[in-house]
């Protein structure tokens, strides 16, 4: 929905070339629920759903200048944008060697992290069960983790991480963008990049009650799309969805033969 | 009083169910967002033809990986 917003959509429209690529069935893609354009939409955390959407800006040559991974803010998406363009006016210096580009690209990243306003910073927590999935699957290794023995509290039920426990999605981003000066895009690793979180992620936009809350049964016959065999449990609902629909199906049959049998003769009848 | 207790009561909840909802873009409103997204900017699909256009022009480019179309499911 970002995009759609301003600052974002008139700040897109008019400088830069905008593109973008389906990534459904990709290795690295993750899983959504299909959220139609006529649908609800809702504003997230930036960085939510790293695996389903990637922001590149890049250079006419195809060096990545800088990507967002998951969904940002519109303001914020704006902010990082500058910061694109800014590190593509440093690639097109033609008087900086390539060794003074990067260290301008690391310095301007650390830079751009540390001038993040308060309201960013709060908008960029990572999301609960992002933090459970890193401390269940990678406690001791994940670049997303501070400190490992605060992280773990996540793992108890019900309870919050403390503060200094998880990097903000935007602490991700910037120092994994800083290991990465202006690779280009065709040799970018973009699934080690995007790696944090679980692959699923879904906000149930037509899902929800009028105050806002998710309807669990409506939410689990949704359908899903992305890389829905590469994650066990979406697997498993898809299959359970299919079943559901063929079962509609022959429902729809038996009564379209039972009309066929005895609806139509009794309309026929009555005509008479 | 206990009508204001009442009152007061009843506003509390009201707050509550405030604070636990989602902003949600109503479906009309987020189809017309989607097709001024779509038709409002001229979205390539192909990044040789972007990157093209990039060096004739002299912009950088915006170059999105989704989950689906620009105005279609997602």
């Amino acid at each position: 929905m970002s995009l759609s917003q301003e600052p974002a959509f008139s700040y897109l429209k008019n400088n830069f070339v905008v593109g973008y690529k389906d990534i459904t069935g990709l290795p690295y893609a993750g899983v959504s629920g299909v959220h139609m354009p006529t649908g609800n939409a809702v504003n997230t955390t930036n960085g939510a759903g790293p695996h389903n959407l990637q922001t590149f800006v890049l250079a006419p040559d195809g060096t990545v200048m800088t990507c967002l991974p998951g969904y940002w803010n519109s303001q914020d998406l704006v902010c990082e944008l500058q910061l694109g363009q800014d590190l593509y006016k440093v690639w097109s210096d033609r008087y900086m060697s390539r060794q003074e580009k990067d260290v301008r690209f690391r310095a301007m990243q650390q830079q751009h992290l540390r001038s993040h306003s308060p309201q960013m910073i709060r908008r960029s927590k990572m999301q609960g069960f992002d933090q459970k999935y890193e401390a269940k699957n990678r406690l001791q290794t994940s670049d997303c983790i501070l400190d490992s023995r605060l992280a773990s509290v996540v793992l108890q039920k019900g309870a919050k991480p403390p503060v200094g426990a998880f990097k903000t999605t935007d602490q991700i981003m910037h120092d994994r963008m800083m290991a990465r000066p202006f690779v280009p895009y065709d040799q970018f690793d973009i699934v080690a990049y995007t790696d944090y979180g679980r692959p699923f992620y879904n906000k149930n936009e037509d899902q929800r009650t009028a105050s806002g809350e998710v309807n669990k049964e409506l939410a689990k016959a949704q359908p899903l799309m992305g890389n829905v065999n590469e994650m066990p449990g979406a697997a498993k609902r898809a299959r359970r969805q299919q079943r559901r629909q063929m079962a509609g199906g022959r429902m729809m049959n038996r009564a379209g033969s039972y009309m066929a049998r005895r609806g139509i003769q009794t309309f026929v009848r009555a005509m008479r | 009083m206990k009508q204001l207790f009442l009152s007061l009561a009843a506003l509390s909840l009201l707050a509550v169910q405030q604070v636990g909802a989602i902003p949600m873009v109503k479906g009309d409103e987020a189809a017309y967002r989607v097709r001024e997204l779509a038709t409002g900017i001229d979205w390539h699909t192909n990044l040789s033809q972007a990157l093209n256009e990039g060096a004739r022009s002299g912009k950088p480019v915006v170059w999105i990986h989704m989950l689906g179309k620009i105005d279609g499911a997602t």
